[in-house]
C-alpha cells in the first residue's frame, strides 16, 4: 500500500515537468517562469503524550502532515489544483503493523471552470466532498490537532476526498445562498469501493450578515451512496451490504472586530451528524461544537466538546478491554478538548491541546497532551471565510 | 416567414441591446477611496459598491461568501492592486464564479496601472523574514491625492471602454474632478510646511506616499517588518533614534494596534496622531477630500503644540 501510494507520487512528480514540455515551450525553454503554478508546502508537527499507547495517542514526536499544493491556470477555461500530501502510514494498513513510514495521497486534484455561463460553478477532479463544516478542511487548518470523534468515526478517518463532479449556484433569495450539487466515485472507507453505483451528495449553505463585522452561516449536507461492508461495525463479523445516507446540520457564527489589524475575534461552529446505513447500525448520531477566540494579535484560546453514539445492537456492541488502536472504535464516547495557540504570522502557529476522551461504555477513555508546530511555505492561496 | 421573423426579432435584440446601454454600470470597488473615485467619474451612469468597509484593515478582511454575491453581478472590478488585497480577493473572485471580472477579463481593472511611480519596490533577496512585504512595491498610494486623479482617469477611460455611449460623459467627471482636487491639492501642500520641519515616526509602513507628496521625514516605523508585532529591541531603538532626532508626533492609522502605538509615543515623548488611512476609517473622514482635510488638520494641530 505504502509503495504503491509512494509510486504514484513519484509518476506525478516526473509528470509535472514533462507535461510543460509538450505544451509549453516557452517554459520549458527556461525563457520564461511566469507560467509556472504557484508552489507552497504546509508541514504539521506533533509531539504528544498520552496517558496509554495506542497508534494516535502515542508519546513522542511525529510529522502530522505535509502537504505540497500546486494551483494555476490552466488556459482561459481552467485553474487547476494540486495538494499532494505524506503522513505516517496508519498501522491499520501496514500488513507488518505499527507505523514505521510515510505514506503519500493524492488529496486534491481539481479543475474548476474560469468561464462557466449562467453563474454556475463547475468543478472536476478529486477533492474534499462539501458535507458540513469539517470535511472541506485541510488538516492545517482544523480549529484542533485532530477532527471530532463524530466526523472521523461516521465520515472516515482519511478524509472524504473522491473523485467526480460538482455543480453550484447561488440561489436567488435575500441572503447568500449557495447550493452544491456532486456525484463522486465513492473510494472513501464509508463507501463499498467496489461498487459501481456513484455517490451523490449536496450542500446547502446560507449565510447572514448580522452586521458589518458579524455573520451567521446554517448549512444543511447529505450524501447518498453504497456503504461499506463494515461500516460503523466494531468487530467486522458481519459483511453489510446496502445503501447509507448521511445527513449534516451545522450553524456557525463569526465576529471579526475592526477596531484592530488581527483584532478580537469568535468563531462558534456546531455540526450534527445523523448517517441512516440501510443494515447494521440504527440511528446512529453524533454532533461537536467548538469555540475559538483570538484575544490579543498573535493568539487564540480555544475549547470544543462533542459525542457520539454508534447505535450499535448488543451483538456489535463495545466489550471492555477491547483494543481501539486510536482508531476512534468507541462505540459511545464524549470529547472534551482545550487549546492555546499562539500565531505568529500568517505563516506559522504553535498550538498547545489537551484532549479527554470519555468512552461511555467500556474503560477505553483517553487524555492526550499535544504540542503541534504548523508552518507554510511559499506561496499558498487564502483560504476561504 | 423569414421577414416575420426579422420584424420581431430584431427590435427584440434592438430592445435588448438599449436596455444594457441604459443601465448603469455595475462597478465593485474593493476599498472606500476607490469606492469615492469611482462615484464621482461614474455618476449617475454607474451604479457602485464597496467591499471593504472604511473601518477595515484592507489587508485582513473577512472574505464573507455575500462579498462574493456583489462581486457576482459586477461589469466592472477596480482595485487597488500591489497585493493589497491578496489576502481575500482572490478567494471573492473565485467564490463570485463572474467571468468578467476574473483577472485579464474588460472587466477587471488594476488601479495601480495608473501611477507613474511605485514606491519602495523591494529589491535584492525577498522573503518572508521580512514579514508582509509586498513584492510589487508599497499599496498606499491613495494616500496621496496626485495619484487619486491618476485613478479616476483611468477608470474613466475603462469606463468608456464597457460603455461607449458614456465616455464622453466619464471623460468630463474626471477632468471635473481633477480641476476640483488641484486646488485643494495646492492647499494642503502649504499646509503641510509646519508639519515637515520635524521628522515624524510611523506605527507601520502605511504613509510613504503621504510623506513623499507633503515633502515629511519618516524616521521609521515601530513594526519594522510590516504585519509582524515589533521586537521589544526593535522598539527600543526607534525611541532611542526619536528621542535624538526631536520626534514629537508617531502617526498611525485607526486599525493600527493603539495600545502598542501610545505606549511607544509615551516613551518617545511624543504625540500618538491617529489619521484616517481610508474614506471612512474615521467619521470625519466622509470623503476622498475630506479624508486630506482630516490628516492635514490633525497634523497641523499636533505639530503646533
Amino acid at each position: 500500500m505504502r509503495f504503491r501510494c509512494l509510486y504514484t507520487l513519484l509518476l506525478i512528480a516526473l509528470m509535472l515537468p514533462a507535461t510543460p514540455a509538450l505544451s509549453q515551450s516557452s517554459t520549458a525553454s527556461g525563457i520564461s517562469r511566469a507560467f509556472n503554478p504557484a508552489i507552497s508546502v504546509n508541514t504539521l508537527l506533533l509531539g504528544r503524550l498520552a496517558d496509554k499507547t495506542t497508534e494516535r495517542a502515542y508519546n513522542g514526536a511525529d510529522l502530522q502532515e505535509a502537504e505540497v499544493q500546486l494551483t494555476a491556470m490552466v488556459d482561459p477555461y481552467w485553474k487547476a489544483n494540486l495538494v499532494l500530501a505524506v503522513h505516517p502510514e496508519h498501522a491499520h494498513d501496514d500488513e507488518e503493523g505499527g507505523h514505521g513510514g510515510y505514506a503519500g495521497d493524492v488529496e486534491v486534484a481539481t479543475i474548476d471552470g474560469q468561464a462557466v455561463p449562467g453563474g454556475f460553478g463547475l468543478l472536476v477532479g478529486k477533492d474534499y466532498l462539501p458535507f458540513g463544516k469539517h470535511v472541506p478542511l485541510h488538516t492545517h487548518q482544523y480549529a484542533f490537532v485532530d477532527a471530532p470523534a463524530a466526523v472521523v468515526t461516521f465520515l472516515g478517518d482519511h478524509g472524504l476526498t473522491e473523485v467526480g463532479v460538482r455543480l453550484a449556484h447561488d440561489l436567488p433569495l435575500p441572503w447568500y445562498s449557495d447550493l452544491t450539487a456532486y456525484a463522486v466515485d465513492g473510494k472513501s472507507t464509508i463507501f463499498a469501493g467496489e461498487s459501481r453505483d456513484p455517490v451523490w451528495g449536496a450542500r446547502w449553505s446560507n449565510l447572514f450578515d448580522l452586521s458589518m463585522e458579524s455573520t451567521l452561516e446554517i448549512g444543511g449536507s447529505w450524501l447518498h451512496g453504497p456503504m461499506a461492508h463494515d461500516y460503523l461495525l466494531i468487530h467486522h463479523d458481519e459483511d453489510l451490504s446496502g445503501k447509507l445516507d448521511v445527513w449534516g446540520a451545522d450553524v456557525t457564527f463569526k465576529w471579526v472586530s475592526a477596531s484592530a489589524s488581527k483584532g478580537p475575534a469568535l468563531t462558534l461552529t456546531g455540526e450534527l451528524i445523523l448517517p441512516r446505513p440501510e443494515a447494521g447500525a440504527q440511528d446512529p448520531w453524533g454532533w461537536y461544537a467548538l469555540g475559538q477566540y483570538r484575544f490579543l494579535r498573535n493568539w487564540w484560546f480555544g475549547l470544543a466538546t462533542g459525542a457520539l453514539d454508534r447505535g450499535l445492537d448488543a451483538h456489535e456492541q463495545a466489550e471492555p478491554g477491547d483494543d481501539h488502536h486510536g482508531l476512534f472504535l468507541w462505540e459511545k464516547v464524549r470529547e472534551y478538548k482545550a487549546n492555546l495557540t499562539w500565531v505568529p504570522s500568517e505563516f506559522s502557529a504553535v498550538r498547545l491541546e489537551v484532549a479527554r476522551y470519555v468512552d461511555q461504555v467500556g474503560d477505553a477513555d483517553e487524555t492526550l497532551a499535544s504540542l503541534q508546530v504548523n508552518f507554510t511555505i511559499g506561496s499558498h492561496p487564502a483560504h476561504l471565510y | 416567414m423569414k421577414r416575420l421573423l426579422i420584424l420581431v426579432v430584431l427590435p427584440l435584440l434592438l430592445a435588448a441591446d438599449q436596455a444594457l446601454a441604459d443601465k448603469p454600470l455595475q462597478v465593485v470597488c474593493t476599498v472606500t477611496d476607490l469606492g469615492w473615485l469611482a462615484e464621482q467619474v461614474g455618476g449617475e451612469d454607474a451604479e457602485v459598491s464597496v467591499l471593504c468597509p472604511g473601518e477595515y484593515d484592507p489587508h485582513f478582511l473577512p472574505a464573507r461568501p455575500s462579498l462574493a454575491r456583489r462581486l457576482g453581478k459586477a461589469e466592472l472590478l477596480c482595485y487597488n492592486g500591489l497585493d493589497l488585497e491578496v489576502g481575500w480577493l482572490p478567494v471573492l473572485l473565485d467564490k463570485a464564479r463572474n467571468p468578467k471580472v476574473r483577472p485579464g477579463q474588460t472587466g477587471d481593472l488594476d488601479c495601480s496601472l495608473a501611477l507613474e511611480q511605485v514606491l519602495e519596490v523591494p529589491v535584492g533577496q525577498l522573503d518572508r523574514s521580512q514579514g508582509d512585504v509586498h513584492p510589487e512595491g508599497n499599496p498606499h498610494y491613495l494616500l496621496d491625492p496626485r495619484n487619486g486623479i491618476l485613478v479616476a482617469e483611468l477608470m474613466a477611460n475603462h469606463m468608456g471602454h464597457l460603455r461607449p455611449e458614456a465616455a464622453d460623459r466619464f471623460r468630463q467627471r474626471a477632468a471635473a474632478l481633477a480641476d476640483e482636487l488641484a486646488p485643494r491639492i495646492l492647499a494642503w501642500q502649504e499646509q503641510a510646511v509646519p508639519v515637515g520641519q520635524r521628522p515624524l515616526v510611523q506605527y507601520t509602513k502605511q504613509w510613504e506616499y503621504l510623506a513623499a507628496w507633503l515633502g515629511l521625514e519618516l524616521l521609521g516605523s515601530v513594526e519594522h517588518r510590516p504585519g509582524i508585532s515589533p521586537s521589544p529591541r526593535h522598539v527600543d531603538a526607534i525611541i532611542g533614534q526619536a528621542q535624538q532626532e526631536g520626534v514629537r508626533e508617531l502617526i498611525a492609522a485607526p486599525w493600527n494596534h493603539l495600545d502598542v502605538a501610545a505606549k511607544a509615543a509615551d516613551r518617545m515623548e511624543a504625540a500618538l496622531v491617529v489619521l484616517p488611512a481610508a474614506v471612512a476609517s474615521v467619521p470625519e473622514a466622509t470623503d476622498y477630500p475630506a479624508m486630506f482635510d482630516v490628516i492635514l488638520a490633525d497634523l497641523v494641530a499636533a505639530a503646533g503644540k
